[in-house]
């Protein structure tokens, strides 16, 4: 599964430290999750969406 | 609060009893005499030791280094590799209880030495599991 975290983070100017504290994890699950070595629970996936004001299917692309 | 401390100090208080029990036993029992080349495997079991309190206080300190950033200290990442962690270690561990029993029965070493290595074996592939999870990521496969 791929994701789209990074490039949305750029978008929004926010640092892994920043979302981290925003989805409430720690900063070294968002690192996996970019690197694409970690897939999110629902709950995860869905906070990010929020965060970055869309859908979880536009974040994250199952391949 | 009372919930966060919890969390953040119990682990390091489990791990410093476990290693201040180690030590009494190990001292009373005599075996954990000050090292020379004939006492080869203490200087292992202390070197161990010392290696599982390393562990904890860098558990410690990036735990306190999360809270202060306002992180949690534990998430579903940390929780799932703990998780796999100990089910990994547990079943590698049985068959080291195996080769434990052997050892017994076969060779003239003494049980409690022999149960030592065995309890301090566990805690080292426990915490052998958690790093490699660590680093690796891919928990979900």
């Amino acid at each position: 599964m791929n994701n789209r975290i990074k490039e949305l983070r750029a978008r929004y100017n926010l640092t892994q430290l920043d979302l981290a504290i925003k989805v409430g994890v720690r900063r070294e699950t968002i690192v996996f999750l970019e690197k694409g070595k970690y897939n999110p629970s629902l709950k995860l996936a869905y906070d990010i969406s929020k965060v970055f004001e869309c859908t979880i299917e536009d974040i994250f692309i199952f391949n | 609060m009372l919930f966060t401390m919890k969390k953040f100090f119990l682990p390091l208080f489990i791990l410093t009893m476990v290693i201040i029990t180690v030590g009494i036993w190990l001292f009373q029992s005599g075996t954990a005499e000050p090292a020379d080349s004939s006492k080869f495997p203490e200087i292992i079991q202390v070197i161990i030791i010392a290696a599982l309190f390393s562990f904890g206080i860098y558990f410690a300190i990036s735990r306190i280094k999360n809270q202060k950033q306002g992180l949690p200290v534990e998430d579903e990442l940390s929780k799932k590799i703990k998780l796999k962690a100990a089910a990994y270690s547990y079943y590698v561990s049985l068959y080291l209880w195996l080769i434990a029993i052997y050892i017994i029965e076969e060779k003239s070493i003494e049980a409690h030495i022999v149960m030592t290595a065995g309890i301090l074996g566990m805690a080292i592939l426990f915490g052998a599991f958690y790093l490699y999870f660590s680093l690796r990521g891919n928990i979900n496969e």
